[in-house]
C-alpha cells in the first residue's frame, strides 16, 4: 500500500514536471517576428517578397482571387492603363460585355462592378505598401544588419513603396497614405491630400535613386536599379506637370544607360540583360513564372497554347508610318499553325500584338521573355517632353526623340525630325504624345499620357464611349468603402 | 425442402447429443438430468439454450429443436446448472435430487443496469443525467463496413452522418446536433479507449490537379469488428468533461476486452457490388443529331455529316469503360478472447479488401489488436489497448472540381466526352477530344495514372489502476496515436497532361503524432442509506504534432522507374514541407451526488489551456451541471406498467478549438517563387502571413437539454425524448480588412449561431408465438440558424437570422413560349425557350435581388427504423435510414440538360431530346440559349429536394445449433442499399455525384469455438 502510494506520488510529480507547462505556441515552419530581421540574409529575404508582389497577387498563395498580379498578364497594371485608351483593347470585351475587359472598354466601371483589375489593383498595391513599410520600419535602428545591405534593401523597399503609391495615386487619386506598419488591422484610415502623396512618392523615389546602384552583379540582376527609380520619378513629375523636376530626374540617369540597337530584341525571349531595360519582371518558361503576354494576344491558331484577345485599335495601327519597324510587331495576317491557311483578321478588330516574340521553348502559355516594366526609351521621351514644356521646341528634345526614330527607321534619315518642323510647343507636344504610343504601346503608359495631355476623356468619347470627366480616376471598390467609413468615394461615382 | 432441413437439423442435434454423452461417460459417479427449456412468455420451446455445469463449464449441452436436453452430471445434489440463451436472462438451478428439470427463461429486455461509457469513467444507464446515445456491438449490422462511421449512420438520433464519397473507404461528414462553426471543424471529438484522437486526415493531398481524389475516412484504420460499444455524448453535461473539444459532441469508442470464457471467433464475408444508379446519355447517333440541330438553331453549318449521324464512329459509354463489372469486398477476422489467471486478453487480426466499382479504386487493410489487462496485486491493475493497422489505397483522378463540376477527371465522361468518340484510335492510342484536344484528357487514359497511398496507424494506451483505499482509486494513462501516410502518384505520358510535361510524379509523406499523459483520481462513498457521492479529478497533457513533405518532378528519364527514381526527373518543381505542434493542458473534475436513488446531480468543470489561441485567451473554463429525477422511485408514484420514468435537465458550456495552428501569431512565411539574376534562378522571400491576433479564442457553445426516459411493461417498450437549445457564441468569422492593413482578412471571434431541436428514440420488443420482434425507431429534428452575423455583409435577399446553410436562388416559373409577351415582361431581353424567372420583389425587372430562400443544405429531420424479427434460429433484420428537408444543387442535371455548350464537344443527357425547340414547346428543359438575366444553372429547377429514404440493410441470418462443433455459428446474407426512395434526379442524394453508389450483396458467416 505504502509502496504504491509512493509510486503514484512519483508518477504525479514526474507528470507535472516532465511536461512543458508553457502555452506559448511552438512554431517550426514559419519565422516569428521576434526572430526576424536579425541578419543581412533576413533583410535580403524580406525584400525579396516585394518582387513576388510584382508578379503575383498574393505573395504567399495563388488562391486569393487571381494568380497573376500587378505586372504579369491578367488583370494587370498594364491592362487598367491600356484598355480604357485608344491604344489597345481586347476582343473578350465583345464576348463578355459585363466582364472586366468589357467594363473597361465601355467605361462602365462602378464601385460595385470593380471586380477584376480595378478591385485587385487596389488590394494588391496596398499589400505591397504594407510589405515595404514593414521592411523600412524594421531596418530603422537595426544594428544586426550591416550598413551596406541596409542601404540596398532600404533603397529597394523605398522604390517599391514609391511604385505602389505611384499607381494608387494614378488609378484612384487621393488614397490613404500609410508609411508605417499598421498596428491595428481594423484601422480605417483617412485619405491623404494630393500634396501629401506627391511629397511622399517623390521623396521615396528620390531616396531610392540615391541608394540604389546603376546595375547589379549578374546573380542579383533583376533587382530595382537607380535607373528604375529615376525613370519612375521623371515620369511621375511629368504627370504632375513638374517639368523641371522631371527633366532633372531624367538627367540623373540619361548618361548611365543606353538604347538597345534593335527594337524587337528588348522583348525577345533572351531579353534578360538587355541594356535598355531599367526594370523587368524576370520570367522563365514555367507555369506561374513565365510571361503570358503573347498568349494573351496571339490567336489560338497563330501560336500554340495561346488564347488571344489583346489587340491594338485599328486607328492606332493605321497611325503608324508603314515603314516604322515598330509596327512590324503588330500583325493583321498570319499563317494558321493548324492547316497552313492564310488568315486575315477583321480590320475593325485591329491587329494582334506580337511584341513579346514567340519563345520556342514555351510551356503552355508561359514564355521566358522578361516582362519589361521600365526602360530607357521612356526616360528619353520624358526628357524631350519636359524640355519642350519648359522651353518650347528645342534641339535637345528633337535629338532625344531622333535617337528612337533612328532605330525605328533604320537607314532612313528622312524620317528623323527637324526642329524646323515644329513651330509651336503644342505641335511638338502632340508629336511626342504620338511618338510615345508608337514606342511604348502595350507597356501600360497610355492612360497617364492621355490624362496629362488632357485627351483621355475626349478620345474615349470620340470612340463612342460613355466617358465622363470623373472617369479620369477609377472608383474605390465598394467592398472597401463598406469597411472604411473614413474613405470617401471619388467624385462622380 | 423446409421439413427436410429441419429433419436434418434435428438429426444433427441428436447425433451431437449422443457424441457428447459418450464423451462425458466415465467421469466417476454420475447421473442423468433431462428436461425442457421454454419461453416464460408463451411456453414455446427454446432451441439451442446452453446448459453447463457451473463447477465445470466443460460439461454442458444444448437444447434440441423441441427444447429438450439431457446431461450427465456428477451425482451431487449441490451441483448447479446454468441455463443461458442470447436475449434471455441467465438462470441457475441447483439440481437437488431431481432428474428432470424443466425451466422457462425470461426475456432479457435491455436492463437498466446496463453500463454506459462516459468521459473518464462509466455510469449505470439508470443514473445518467446527460444525453448519451449508446450503440452496442450486437446492434451492428453484420455486413461489411470499413469504418465505424457506417455503424453510426442514423442509429443514434441527433448524429447526422453523411457519406461524402462512395469510393472505397470514402469519407463521412458527421454532425451532432447541428452546425456550430463556420471556419472551424464541425466534427465531433473521437475518444478511443480513453484516448482523444485527432481525426485530421493524414493522407497527403495532391498538389497536382491531375490526381485529385476526395479524402478517405481517417477512421478506416480502426477495425470496426473490434468495437464493443459506441457512445455519443450529445448534451453539454455529458460533453463538457471534454471542454474545449466538446462543442460538436463526443464519440466514445470502446473496444472489446477479454471474456470470462475462452473464445475463438472467426468471421468472414464476401460481397459483390453493382452500380445502383446511372445516367442515360445520348447515344453516338443522337449526340451527332443534337449537335447538328443546335448548330442549325444558331445558324451555323452542321458539324456532322448525315453519314456520321447515321453511323457514328462509336457509341461509347464512358462510365462502362472505366468501371469494373462488379466491385468486390472480402473480409476475414480471427479473434481470441479469454482469461488466464489474472490476465484478461483480447487479440484479433483482420483483413479487409475492397475493389471498387471503378477500376483502380481499391482499398486493402490489415489490422491487429492486443487488449490486455492484469490484476497484478490487490491494489494494482495494469493494461494496454493497442492496435496496428495498415491501409493501402489506390485512387483515381476525380477531376479538379472547378466550379462545382469535375473537369479533366475520370468522371468527365459526364460532361466533357461525347459518346460518338471512340476510346482508342485505330493505332491503339487514346483518342483525343474532338473540340479541345489540348485540354481534355481521355477519361480512359486516366486509368494509366498510378496513385497509391499507404496509411499506417499505431494507436494505443497503457494504463495502471491503483486502488488506494476502498473509496479512492487513481489511474495513470499514457496514450499515443501515430499515423503515417505516404502517397506516390505518377501521370505517364500516355495521359495528355503527363505528355505535356514528360510525365509528372509526386511523392508525399505525412506523419501525425498525438501523445497523452493523464492522471485521474476517483472517489466514491456511500453516506448512510441515502447519500452516494462519487468524484473525479484529473490532469491531462496532450500534444499533437504533424509534419510532412513532398517532392514533385517532371520529365522523367524513364517511365518505368518514374517516381521510384526521383533523380530521373529533369524538372524538380518546388516541393513543400511543414511541421506543426499544438498542446492542450487540462484539469478536469466531476462530482456526482445521488440522493435516495431519486435525485442524481452531476457537476463538471474542465479548464483547458491551448497553444492555439491568442496570448490573452490561453485558458478556457467549461462548466456544466445536470439533474436527473427518477420519478418512478418516488413514493407517490405507482404504476403497474411503467418501470422507469426519469426526467433529465442539463446546462453547460463546451468549446471548439479545432481551428488550425499558428493563427494568433505574427509570423513570416515563405513566399511564392520569383526569378532573379542573369542565370534566371528561382528565388524566394519571406513575408508576413497574417495579422497578429492576441484575442483569438475557442468558440463557446452553451447548451440546455431537457429529456425523459420512460420504460413500460418490464422494459418491452423504452423511449427517450430530448429537447435542446444550443447557442454558439464567439463564432470565428473572417472579416475583410481595409487593404492598408496589408492583409485581406482577419479571423475574429464575433458571430453567434444557434441550433435547437428534439430527438426521440423508441424501442419495442414483442414476442408472439415463436417470434421475437425487436423494433427501433429514432428521429431527430434540428434547426440551425444565424443568431448574430456580427456585421458581416449579406445580400438583400438573405435572411439575417436565416439558416446557416440556407440556399437562396432564383425561382424558375416555367419557360418562355413563342406567343408570350416577353418585351413587356420582367425580363425583356429573354427569348422563347429560356427560363422564365419569378420577379419576386415585383419591381418589374428580374435582377440579382430576385432570389429567395428555397431550402437548406442540411436536413430538418433524420430518422432510422430498425426491425429485427427472429424465429427459432432464423433472423431477418432490416434497417431503413432517411433524411428529410434537405436541398442540394444538382450540377449534373444543370449541365447535362443544357445543350448550350454542346459545340465544345460536351456530352448531354438523353433528356435534351425533349428540350425546348420552336416545334417542341417544352416547359421544363430550356432551349440552351443563355439568359442574360437570372441564372440558367443555379436556380430552383436544379436545386433539388435531396430527401431520401433508403433501405440501408436487409439481412437474413441463420444460426443452427451445432454447438458441439462450435459454441456458436451464424451464416447470413445481406443487401446494402437495396433501394432508395427519393425525388432527387441525380445519381445519389447522399454521396453527391462523382463516384457511383453501390448496391452490395454479401454472404458471410461467423463462428465461435
Amino acid at each position: 500500500m505504502i509502496r504504491f502510494k509512493n509510486i503514484l506520488t512519483i508518477i504525479t510529480f514526474l507528470l507535472l514536471i516532465s511536461c512543458d507547462q508553457s502555452l506559448e505556441e511552438d512554431v517550426f515552419d514559419e519565422v516569428s517576428s521576434a526572430n526576424f530581421f536579425q541578419s543581412d540574409q533576413d533583410a535580403i529575404t524580406a525584400v525579396n517578397s516585394l518582387y513576388v508582389k510584382l508578379r503575383g497577387a498574393g505573395v504567399r498563395t495563388t488562391s486569393d482571387g487571381q494568380a497573376w498580379g500587378l505586372f504579369a498578364q491578367g488583370e494587370s497594371i498594364f491592362r487598367v492603363n491600356q484598355d480604357v485608351t485608344d491604344e489597345t483593347w481586347t476582343t473578350w470585351a465583345k464576348l463578355f460585355p459585363s466582364g472586366s475587359s468589357g467594363v473597361l472598354e465601355s467605361f462602365n466601371f462602378t464601385p460595385f462592378n470593380a471586380g477584376g483589375g480595378i478591385y485587385y489593383m487596389y488590394r494588391d498595391l496596398y499589400e505591397g505598401v504594407s510589405i515595404a513599410n514593414n521592411i523600412i520600419a524594421n531596418l530603422e535602428d537595426n544594428s544586426a544588419v550591416s550598413a551596406s545591405v541596409k542601404n540596398q534593401v532600404l533603397g529597394q523597399a523605398l522604390f517599391a513603396r514609391g511604385l505602389f503609391y505611384y499607381h494608387l495615386n494614378s488609378l484612384y487619386g487621393e488614397v490613404p497614405l500609410i508609411l508605417e506598419p499598421v498596428a491595428n488591422p481594423f484601422d480605417t484610415p483617412f485619405q491623404a491630400s494630393e500634396e501629401e502623396l506627391v511629397i511622399s512618392i517623390s521623396s521615396d523615389l528620390e531616396q531610392a535613386g540615391q541608394l540604389l546602384p546603376v546595375s547589379y552583379p549578374s546573380n542579383e540582376y533583376g533587382r530595382f536599379t537607380k535607373g528604375a527609380a529615376y525613370a519612375l520619378l521623371s515620369r511621375f513629375y511629368l504627370n504632375k506637370k513638374m517639368w523641371q523636376e522631371s527633366a532633372d530626374a531624367a538627367n540623373q540617369i540619361i548618361d548611365d544607360y543606353s538604347l538597345s540597337p534593335d527594337y524587337a530584341s528588348i522583348f525577345a525571349p533572351d531579353n534578360n540583360g538587355n541594356p535598355e531595360i531599367l526594370f523587368s519582371v524576370l520570367s522563365i518558361a514555367q507555369a506561374g513564372l513565365g510571361n503570358a503576354y503573347l498568349a494573351a494576344s496571339a490567336e489560338p491558331d497563330q501560336v500554340a497554347a495561346s488564347w488571344g484577345g489583346d489587340r491594338v485599335h485599328q486607328e492606332f495601327y493605321h497611325s503608324f508610318d508603314p515603314a516604322d519597324i515598330r509596327r512590324q510587331l503588330l500583325v493583321k495576317t498570319y499563317t494558321s499553325i493548324f492547316d497552313d491557311s492564310e488568315i486575315t483578321l477583321d480590320d475593325e478588330d485591329g491587329a494582334v500584338i506580337l511584341k513579346y516574340a514567340e519563345d520556342e521553348d514555351h510551356v503552355g502559355p508561359w514564355a521566358s521573355n522578361d516582362i519589361v516594366v521600365l526602360r530607357y526609351a521612356s526616360v528619353i521621351l520624358d526628357l524631350a517632353e519636359a524640355l519642350n514644356e519648359i522651353n518650347g521646341p528645342n534641339q535637345e528634345s528633337i535629338d532625344q526623340i531622333n535617337r528612337l526614330r533612328a532605330r525605328a527607321f533604320p537607314g532612313d534619315p528622312t524620317k528623323l525630325l527637324n526642329l524646323t518642323d515644329f513651330s509651336s510647343k503644342e505641335q511638338l507636344r502632340n508629336h511626342i504624345l504620338n511618338e510615345r504610343s508608337w514606342e511604348l504601346y502595350y507597356e501600360g503608359y497610355r492612360r497617364d499620357d492621355l490624362k496629362r495631355h488632357g485627351k483621355f476623356i475626349e478620345r474615349a468619347q470620340a470612340r463612342g464611349r460613355n466617358a465622363q470627366p470623373y472617369h479620369r480616376i477609377y472608383p474605390i471598390p465598394q467592398t472597401y468603402l463598406d469597411i472604411n467609413p473614413n474613405q470617401k468615394q471619388n467624385t462622380g461615382y | 425442402m423446409r421439413i427436410q432441413t429441419f429433419k436434418l437439423v434435428k438429426t444433427t442435434i441428436l447425433v451431437l447429443g449422443l457424441i457428447f454423452s459418450v464423451m462425458s461417460y466415465g467421469q466417476g459417479e454420475t447421473r442423468r438430468i433431462s428436461g425442457t427449456v421454454t419461453d416464460s412468455e408463451n411456453g414455446e420451446p427454446l432451441i439451442g439454450v446452453t446448459i453447463v455445469l457451473k463447477s465445470n463449464p466443460s460439461t454442458g449441452t444444448v437444447t434440441d429443436i423441441d427444447g429438450n436436453y439431457s446431461l450427465q452430471v456428477p451425482d451431487n445434489n449441490q451441483e448447479v446448472l446454468t441455463y443461458s440463451y442470447i436475449g434471455y436472462n441467465t438462470e441457475e438451478v441447483t439440481i437437488g435430487s431431481s432428474s428432470n428439470i424443466d425451466i422457462s427463461l425470461e426475456l432479457d429486455f435491455q436492463s437498466l443496469d446496463e453500463v454506459v461509457v462516459v468521459g473518464y469513467g462509466t455510469v449505470k444507464k439508470s443514473d445518467l443525467t446527460g444525453s448519451v446515445a449508446s450503440v452496442k456491438a450486437e446492434e451492428f449490422n453484420p455486413g461489411p463496413v470499413v469504418s465505424v462511421s457506417s455503424h453510426l449512420q442514423n442509429t443514434a438520433p441527433g448524429v447526422v452522418m453523411t457519406q461524402t464519397s462512395a469510393q472505397p473507404g470514402g469519407n463521412f461528414s458527421v454532425q451532432v446536433r447541428g452546425q456550430t462553426s463556420l471556419l472551424g471543424s464541425n466534427e465531433p471529438l473521437y475518444v478511443i479507449d480513453g484516448l482523444p484522437i485527432s481525426n485530421d486526415n493524414v493522407t497527403p493531398g495532391s498538389s497536382a490537379l491531375v490526381r485529385y481524389s476526395p479524402s478517405k475516412n481517417p477512421l478506416n484504420g480502426i477495425n470496426p469488428n473490434d468495437i464493443l460499444s459506441i457512445e455519443v455524448l450529445k448534451d453539454a453535461s455529458a460533453a463538457a468533461i471534454y471542454g474545449a473539444r466538446g462543442a460538436n459532441g463526443v464519440v466514445i469508442i470502446t473496444t472489446k476486452s477479454g471474456s470470462e470464457r475462452t473464445q475463438v471467433n472467426f468471421t468472414s464475408s464476401l460481397s459483390i457490388q453493382e452500380i445502383s444508379n446511372q445516367y442515360e446519355f445520348l447515344t453516338g447517333s443522337e449526340y451527332a443529331q443534337v449537335t447538328n440541330e443546335w448548330s442549325e438553331f444558331l445558324g451555323l453549318e452542321p458539324v456532322f455529316s448525315p453519314a456520321e449521324v447515321r453511323n457514328p464512329a462509336a457509341n461509347t459509354n464512358w462510365l462502362e469503360e472505366v468501371s469494373r463489372d462488379n466491385g468486390t469486398i472480402q473480409q476475414y477476422q480471427l479473434s481470441a478472447s479469454g482469461k488466464s489467471g489474472d490476465l484478461n486478453y483480447y487479440l484479433s487480426g483482420n483483413y479487409y479488401e475492397h475493389n471498387g466499382l471503378i477500376k483502380n479504386t481499391d482499398l486493402s487493410r490489415f489490422t491487429g489488436r492486443v487488449n490486455l489487462n492484469a490484476q497484478i496485486s490487490d491494489m494494482v491493475k495494469v493494461g494496454t489497448n493497442l492496435t496496428l493497422s495498415q491501409t493501402d489505397n489506390s485512387n483515381v483522378h476525380f477531376g479538379d472540381n472547378a466550379g462545382g463540376g469535375n473537369f479533366n477527371g475520370i468522371f468527365t465522361y459526364r460532361d466533357s466526352w461525347p459518346s460518338n468518340v471512340p476510346v482508342y484510335n485505330n493505332d491503339g492510342s487514346y483518342s483525343k477530344h474532338p473540340v479541345v484536344p489540348e485540354l481534355n484528357p481521355n477519361p480512359v487514359s486516366l486509368l494509366d495514372i498510378s496513385d497509391n497511398s499507404r496509411d499506417t496507424r499505431i494507436l494505443g494506451s497503457l494504463f495502471t489502476d491503483f486502488s488506494l483505499t476502498n473509496e479512492l482509486s487513481a489511474k495513470v494513462r499514457f496514450g499515443f496515436d501515430y499515423m503515417d501516410s505516404d502517397r506516390g502518384g505518377y501521370v505517364p505520358t500516355s495521359v495528355l497532361t503527363g505528355a505535356q510535361v514528360g510525365g509528372d510524379g509526386e511523392l508525399s509523406s505525412n506523419q501525425n503524432q498525438n501523445i497523452l499523459s493523464e492522471l485521474t483520481f476517483n472517489y466514491s462513498k456511500q453516506l448512510g442509506n441515502k447519500h452516494r457521492i462519487s468524484a473525479l479529478a484529473g490532469y491531462t497533457y496532450q500534444t499533437f504534432q504533424s509534419e510532412g513533405y513532398n517532392v514533385h518532378g517532371q520529365n522523367f528519364s524513364s517511365e518505368t522507374t518514374n517516381i521510384n527514381d526521383m533523380s530521373g526527373a529533369s524538372v524538380l518543381l518546388p516541393g513543400y514541407s511543414y511541421k506543426q505542434r499544438s498542446k492542450l493542458i487540462s484539469y478536469i473534475s466531476r462530482l456526482n451526488y445521488d440522493f435516495d436513488d431519486r435525485y442524481v446531480l452531476t457537476a463538471t468543470m474542465r479548464a483547458d489551456g491551448s497553444t492555439k489561441f491568442g496570448a490573452k485567451n490561453k485558458w478556457g473554463f467549461f462548466p456544466s451541471g445536470a439533474l436527473a429525477w427518477k420519478i418512478h422511485n418516488e413514493a407517490f408514484f405507482s404504476s403497474s406498467f411503467i418501470e422507469e420514468l426519469k426526467m433529465r435537465l442539463s446546462y453547460g458550456q463546451t468549446g471548439n478549438q479545432e481551428i488550425g495552428n499558428k493563427l494568433s501569431q505574427a509570423l513570416y512565411g515563405s513566399t511564392r517563387p520569383f526569378i532573379l539574376g542573369s542565370g534566371e534562378q528561382i528565388a524566394i522571400g519571406l513575408a508576413p502571413v497574417r495579422p497578429e491576433n492576441d484575442n483569438l479564442k475557442w468558440e463557446t457553445t452553451t447548451q440546455y437539454n431537457v429529456g425523459f426516459d420512460i420504460s413500460f411493461w418490464s422494459g418491452r417498450i423504452q423511449a427517450s425524448i430530448d429537447a435542446y437549445r444550443k447557442i454558439t457564441t464567439d463564432v470565428l468569422l473572417n472579416f475583410t480588412l481595409d487593404p492598408t492593413s496589408g492583409f485581406e482578412t482577419i479571423t475574429a471571434n464575433a458571430g453567434a449561431l444557434q441550433n435547437h431541436g428534439a430527438e426521440l428514440q423508441l424501442k419495442a420488443i414483442n414476442t408472439f408465438g415463436g417470434f421475437k420482434w425487436t423494433s427501433g425507431f429514432n428521429v431527430a429534428y434540428n434547426e440551425n440558424r444565424w443568431k448574430d452575423r456580427a456585421g458581416l455583409p449579406y445580400a438583400n435577399y438573405e435572411i439575417e437570422k436565416g439558416p446557416v446553410q440556407g440556399i437562396y436562388s432564383y425561382v424558375v416559373d416555367g419557360i418562355w413560349q413563342s406567343g408570350d409577351d416577353i418585351a413587356n415582361s420582367a425580363q425583356p431581353s429573354s427569348q422563347p425557350g429560356q427560363f422564365r424567372f419569378a420577379d419576386l420583389d415585383d419591381d418589374g425587372r428580374v435582377t440579382g435581388d430576385d432570389r429567395e430562400l428555397i431550402g437548406q443544405g442540411v436536413p430538418d429531420l433524420t430518422y432510422g427504423i430498425n426491425n429485427r424479427l427472429s424465429w427459432r434460429n432464423l433472423e431477418l433484420s432490416c434497417f431503413l435510414q432517411g433524411v428529410y428537408g434537405v436541398t442540394k444543387f444538382n450540377y449534373d442535371r444543370a449541365s447535362l440538360n443544357n445543350v448550350n455548350d454542346i459545340l465544345f464537344g460536351r456530352n448531354k443527357s438523353r433528356q435534351v431530346l425533349s428540350r425546348w425547340t420552336p416545334n417542341n414547346p417544352s416547359n421544363t428543359i430550356p432551349s440552351g440559349i443563355v439568359n442574360t438575366v437570372g441564372d440558367d444553372f443555379r436556380n430552383s429547377q436544379y436545386y433539388e429536394n435531396a430527401s431520401f429514404l433508403r433501405m440501408r440493410n436487409i439481412t437474413l441470418s441463420y444460426s443452427p445449433s451445432i454447438e458441439k462443433l462450435f459454441s456458436s455459428f451464424r451464416i447470413y446474407v445481406d443487401v446494402q442499399n437495396a433501394f432508395t426512395v427519393t425525388e432527387w434526379t441525380g445519381i445519389d442524394p447522399e454521396t453527391g455525384n462523382d463516384y457511383p453508389n453501390a448496391r452490395t450483396y454479401t454472404l458471410g458467416f461467423d463462428v465461435t469455438f
